[in-house]
């Protein structure tokens, strides 16, 4: 089930926002007229099978003002990506029945050209070429990155 | 006619027959004193014939007494000669033993085993001739960097490798070694020297499943992290909920023990990167003053902490290099923030960069630290060493920098060491050279001249 609600995003980035989110988020919903409406119908798929870091991502790119999608693993992200549309796709790319070389070969073949976000903690030079040759935007370093620089790197490319 | 017949008296007959008598006499005493005289050179002649008898058999006895001793002796000296070389065949380890030229005057079994040589093949032939030494990176050590030649200059003393390097066997096969080099004296002067070396495959291999191990576990670790790191930065972030000051305070404790964790991952990484080999090497037009400049920025926080006087000076005439800034930006992280972090407030740190008339860079990076103590300078760059006066000063290296850092700039073709004073300070020093050697030059440098 589908319910709007404005939210207030964190102190620090005083943004103020709609949000169309499942009823279900447990994060806290502060009622107030919205102030911008920049990332209205942003739909972003988040492909990863770390059920808490996709729910992490979930949660703040939500307060952010996105809808997001969910799916475990490659598979179920091809499935979702050929049901609807997507602004964007945040990849993981181990991850079990399809990894994330493989939809980003399928995303070439079916010539989508929704932008790839690669949040992976593989760090090896040789995977993040690959993951580059294959069309990814970017290659993010889990560990190494803050979900603040991810959200940050997602509103840039869609705005 | 007859003469007449002078006819004496009785008187005369019986004097000459008195004289007559007398004369026999004499005669008769002069043969009892002859007589005499040979029963004593008889008697003399006995006895030096009984003392020669007795010399005979003492001579025959000592003759005897002697071979005994010889037989015996030869006997020790050949079982003694025998387990030598029973011991030093037996030996795992290849031995070679050189004369002052390098030329070989033993090998044992083993030596004869590992390298596929036999004995009457190589004496008297040079060492370094017969069994080629490769680095890890497949280049050739030249006869002048040869540790043997180097002991028998009397350049180095006890050599020991540990460093790893590979013999090339008869058939061109190669394998790991390691090995120790003395040199033999005799008065006070170098007449040799014996080398030991050990095949080290199976530490190799050891070491690489460790190697891959930790990789395999780091990467696991990342997740885990990430989500501590996501999830505290939410709870800070207020997206949960308003945090109170106290809270906020715990949280950035978390979130900073988090940090060093990843850190540590990341350099765990690194080092089995580097061990195992899989660091992908790209080289790009570089300016290096501006990447040490980067790396300076990076750290201006902490040296403004210490409030650090901090200088730096750079040739201008530095041209643009090839280079894996990824690499070379970990060796000036490695050794500047080990600078920052190891001298006390106030104190002093400076860099600088030069050129000089071979192409090589200087990198010169100096602090009035508290220094290396001399007993343990020489593991500075050992993996996971740390210097026992400043472990206690700061609780969050690893000892795994500087190891980083010689790893690469080695990788490199170039070179790392460094001078310190207890109490009063460090410098390092790292060359890069712009000029790639030989064709048998380093394959896997990260340095490369601009063309």
């Amino acid at each position: 089930m589908i319910c709007t609600s404005v939210i207030l995003h964190s102190v620090t980035d005083f943004y103020y926002l709609i949000q169309q989110a499942p009823c279900t988020t447990t994060a806290p919903v502060i009622q107030s007229p919205p102030l911008r409406l920049h990332f209205v119908n942003k739909k972003i798929l988040i492909i990863e099978d770390e059920k808490t870091l996709a729910r992490a991502l979930e949660l703040t790119l939500t307060h952010a003002g996105f809808e997001t999608r969910l799916a475990y693993n490659g598979e179920d992200g091809v499935k979702l990506l050929g049901q609807e549309p997507f602004d964007l796709i945040l990849l993981d790319l181990i991850m079990p029945k399809m990894d994330g070389f493989t939809v980003l070969t399928i995303l070439k073949e079916k010539k989508i050209k929704t932008p790839v976000l690669v949040l992976s903690n593989l760090s090896q030079q040789n995977d993040i070429k690959h993951a580059e040759k294959f069309g990814a935007k970017e290659f993010f370093i889990k560990s190494n990155t803050p979900i603040a620089t991810i959200v940050d790197r997602v509103r840039r490319l869609l705005k | 006619m007859k003469q007449p017949v002078n006819i004496s008296t009785s008187e005369d007959i019986a004097y000459k027959l008195k004289v007559l008598a007398q004369e026999k006499e004499n005669v008769r005493r002069k043969l009892v004193v002859t007589a005499r005289q040979l029963a004593v050179t008889a008697r003399e002649k006995e006895s030096a014939r009984r003392k020669l008898v007795i010399t005979a058999s003492k001579l025959k006895k000592l003759y005897e007494t002697l071979e005994k001793k010889v037989f015996d002796r030869t006997k020790d000296l050949a079982q003694l000669r025998s387990r030598s070389e029973a011991i030093l065949a037996s030996v795992g380890d290849g031995l070679v033993v050189v004369n002052k030229e390098g030329r070989i005057n033993y090998i044992n079994k083993s030596f004869e085993e590992m390298l596929g040589w036999k004995a009457k093949e190589v004496l008297g032939k040079s060492m370094v001739q017969v069994v080629p030494r490769e680095d890890i990176h497949g280049t050739k050590v030249s006869f002048k960097e040869r540790i043997l030649t180097q002991v028998l200059s009397g350049e180095k003393f006890v050599a020991d490798l540990t460093n790893p390097f590979y013999y090339i066997r008869k058939d061109t096969s190669r394998f790991p070694t390691s090995s120790i080099v003395a040199p033999v004296t005799l008065d006070g002067k170098i007449v040799g020297a014996v080398e030991v070396f050990r095949d080290i495959t199976k530490e190799k291999e050891i070491d690489k499943a460790k190697t891959e191990f930790v990789s395999l576990a780091s990467h696991q670790l990342r997740t885990p992290l990430s989500t501590v790191n996501w999830y505290s930065e939410m709870l800070l972030s207020g997206d949960a909920g308003k945090v109170t000051s106290t809270q906020k305070k715990y949280l950035e404790e978390i979130y900073r023990g988090n940090q060093r964790m990843v850190e540590l991952v990341n350099t765990l990484l690194d080092v089995s990167r580097i061990e195992l080999g899989t660091l992908v090497v790209e080289s790009k037009p570089t300016n290096i003053i501006k990447l040490i400049e980067s790396v300076i920025d990076e750290q201006k926080p902490q040296i403004l902490e210490k409030m650090i006087a901090f200088t730096s000076s750079f040739q201008k005439t530095i041209p643009l290099m090839k280079a894996d800034q990824k690499l070379l930006r970990m060796v000036v992280q490695n050794i500047l923030s080990n600078a920052i972090k190891y001298t006390p407030d106030k104190g002093k740190v400076n860099i600088s960069l030069t050129l000089d008339e071979t192409k090589t860079i200087l990198l010169k990076i100096s602090d009035s630290g508290y220094g290396i103590p001399k007993n343990q300078q020489h593991k500075i760059f050992t993996k996971l060493f740390r210097a026992d006066n400043v472990i206690g000063k700061d609780t969050e290296g690893t000892g795994l920098g500087l190891y980083i850092a010689k790893s690469i700039v080695e990788q490199g073709g170039g070179k790392i060491w460094f001078t310190s004073d207890e109490n009063k300070g460090s410098t390092f020093y790292v060359t890069l050279p712009l000029v790639k050697k030989k064709k048998d030059g380093y394959r896997r440098s990260f340095l490369a001249p601009l063309t």
